[in-house]
């Protein structure tokens, strides 16, 4: 067997990881920009398939299975985004006589249209938003509409997924102007610019159920995860298991979860999304038929490897687990490290790695991509890494993660860091106080940093400018030498 | 001796350096700071206490320093003042908030806007984003067009402001 990893990033070498462990050889593809990038390096062999743009690289389909046959590759892992929720990629996997490690085409175009993953939903007996559900044709008369839609409402892409492709109309007066909008935009990254209006569920919670499923109806589940923590309806921080479910809830989503991929009779890993109501009440969503980015916050709390199951599954037909095997223990958080500027809308920002230490130690994980060097662009999406910790219970989980993001050091480009520790020392967090638009009231308590810290800081940089502009201009005054002597050791060390 | 006067967040520090102790707003500090990696990294030494400092020069004397998992930001007064150039009030200039793909350009040189008409869409990791004017008047000169990548802090767009007589 030879497994090529049709992703870069983290997930590529998330995948590789488990191949490692497994014994199984693995393949990177990669475009012009990430030559040099972690996954191009830590794979076993690595093949170019084409220039920097997603969709002449990594969305290539040619391409792709081009590369996958010249280096004889007899199996793919798709990973996340890119191809890995394209049905005709699926196929032509299979066509090509290779193992596509995911579920079968047909489903995936069921689940990929948002659509008709809502009546399969609904005729497995799952309960749907109420509402406008009918995709929206190019003709509709907007003042017809307009008076028939409670606002706000949210437009969506029925090919989106992963966040992307949903737009907010609080009024009447922006529907117009968010529809034509949501349109481009479904187009532009989907190619499909069809969408669908939702009703906004004020203060909803998002909770998914991990499955995996042997494609002959029989499903396992691997518990729930929260994800309410989001900006631009992408996930921020996720949590396993979500902090405020009875017994009974859980077992409630997870049994209507297992009843939907046995109706599909789903194949692989897939996540079965739902929003809460402030009254608990569930709503389907959707289905995200790959693996997810906040996989490992599930596999903290069960101990399993999802990658490992989906790979064994793929080869061998047959689910290595029973449901008893899945048991949990404490709870884990993750945290998205982004090339993002919350202090600017969540910007993307750009720029080199200067420096890089990641966190470690008790309880930590990281999934990350990062390089001291690495130029970051906006070419790909801003995820950098990921930092996840497990904890006995939520608690220490939190404490455990906010001790990570604190030896976590970037330097050379903005990123979400800061915001990331300040939710996390949030009272409504720490007490699970959390819906999708947390992000939307929450204004960090205006904590200043420890007097000792800023004034280090002023110090440092009070001292940094001193040398700079004295060793510039040369000015040898006794003050200089002495402090040359005392402190400028790294001007020594420079010039030896 | 050198003085200078760093801010940090709403904190004001007046640092001076003599020859082997510094003041900082009075109080007199023995430490040492030495460059771990030529690179920004250095410790920080100052009796038992050891501190970590990653600092990275933005310009003219903006630091952005990482203490301790804190990101900050230190400003460095250096007793003079560059001439602020580019910064209307009115803001004739209209720049790139982001780096990305010009995907649209909706007005011509010489058009009448008004303020929140938008001038540009923008994409970037697959979000469009309409750029729109902060103010009412004429475009003067457009220096991009569709298709274009461009950094953050990219000229786009000259406006020409309303007088607000005309009102």
């Amino acid at each position: 067997m030879k497994l090529l990893i049709a992703n870069r990033g983290e997930i590529a070498i998330r995948i590789m990881r488990t191949c490692r462990e497994l014994g199984i050889p693995t393949v990177a593809v990669y475009s012009e920009a990430d030559r040099n990038s972690l996954h191009t390096r830590y794979a076993d062999e690595a093949i170019s398939i084409g220039p920097t743009k997603a969709s002449e690289s990594y969305l290539n389909i040619p391409a792709v299975l081009n590369a996958a046959k010249r280096i004889q590759a007899t199996a793919i892992h798709p990973g996340y985004g890119f191809l890995s929720e394209n049905p005709a990629f699926g196929r032509a996997v299979e066509d090509a006589g290779m193992i596509f490690i995911g579920p079968r085409p047909d489903s995936m175009a069921i689940l990929g249209d948002k659509l008709s993953a809502r009546k399969a939903a609904r005729k497995a007996g799952l309960q749907v938003l109420p509402g406008a559900d009918q995709p929206l044709a190019e003709t509709t008369n907007l003042a017809q509409l307009g008076n028939n839609v409670s606002y706000p409402v949210l437009v969506k892409a029925a090919a989106g997924g992963g966040g992307k492709g949903i737009r907010l109309a609080r009024t009447e007066g922006e529907l117009g102007e968010v529809i034509e909008l949501a349109r481009e935009e479904a187009l532009a990254a989907f190619g499909d610019g069809t969408i669908y209006l939702e009703p906004l569920v004020q203060k909803a919670r998002h909770i998914e159920v991990q499955i995996l499923g042997d494609g002959n109806g029989q499903i396992l589940t691997f518990g729930e995860r929260e994800c309410s923590i989001q900006r631009r309806h992408q996930k921020l921080i996720e949590e396993a298991p979500a902090s405020e479910l009875t017994q009974e809830e859980r077992e409630s989503i997870t049994a209507a979860a297992s009843r939907l991929g046995s109706t599909l009779k789903y194949r692989s890993l897939g996540t079965v999304e739902f929003l809460m109501d402030e009254n608990h009440q569930f709503y389907f969503i959707e289905v995200n038929p790959r693996i997810q980015v906040e996989h490992p916050v599930t596999e903290m709390i069960t101990g399993v490897d999802l990658i490992n199951e989906q790979i064994l599954l793929a080869v061998t037909g047959k689910l290595s687990l029973t449901q008893s095997d899945i048991q949990y223990q404490g709870a884990a958080i993750e945290a998205r490290i982004l090339a993002e500027d919350p202090e600017q809308d969540f910007l993307p920002t750009t720029g080199e790695i200067s420096y890089l230490k990641e966190p470690g130690g008790p309880g930590i994980r990281v999934d990350s991509t990062l390089y001291q060097g690495m130029t970051i662009t906006t070419d790909y999406d801003s995820l950098l890494s990921k930092v996840i910790a497990w904890g006995s219970d939520r608690k220490s989980a939190i404490q455990r993660l906010k001790r990570a993001l604190k030896e976590y050091q970037i330097g050379g480009l903005k990123t979400d860091l800061t915001l990331l520790s300040q939710i996390l020392e949030s009272h409504p967090y720490q007490i699970g106080k959390i819906n999708t638009t947390f992000l939307d009231d929450f204004y960090p308590t205006d904590d200043q940093p420890e007097e000792s810290l800023t004034r280090d800081a002023a110090i440092a940089a009070a001292l940094h400018i001193h040398r700079k502009r004295n060793s510039r201009s040369q000015i040898d005054s006794n003050e200089v030498n002495l402090w040359r002597q005392r402190a400028w050791r790294e001007q020594i060390k420079v010039s030896d | 001796m050198s003085n200078y006067i760093v801010s940090v967040g709403e904190r004001k520090y007046n640092v001076s350096i003599e020859k082997d102790f510094l003041l900082v707003n009075g109080d007199r500090y023995i430490l040492d700071m030495e460059s771990l990696n030529g690179n920004g990294l250095h410790i920080i030494r100052h009796d038992t206490r050891n501190v970590e400092a990653y600092l990275q020069s933005n310009q003219n004397g903006a630091y952005e320093v990482q203490i301790d998992g804190n990101h900050l930001c230190a400003q460095v007064d250096l007793g003079f003042h560059k001439p602020s150039k580019a910064i209307n009030q009115s803001t004739g200039q209209l720049v790139s908030p982001m780096p990305g793909l010009i995907v649209d350009v909706l007005v011509n040189e010489g058009d009448q806007v008004n303020i929140g008409d938008t001038l540009l869409v923008q994409e970037a990791m697959k979000m469009q984003m309409k750029i729109r004017t902060p103010s009412a008047g004429t475009i003067k000169k457009i220096n991009t067009q569709a298709g274009n990548q461009v950094e953050k802090g990219v000229l786009l767009i000259s406006l020409e402001p309303e007088e607000r007589s005309n009102q």
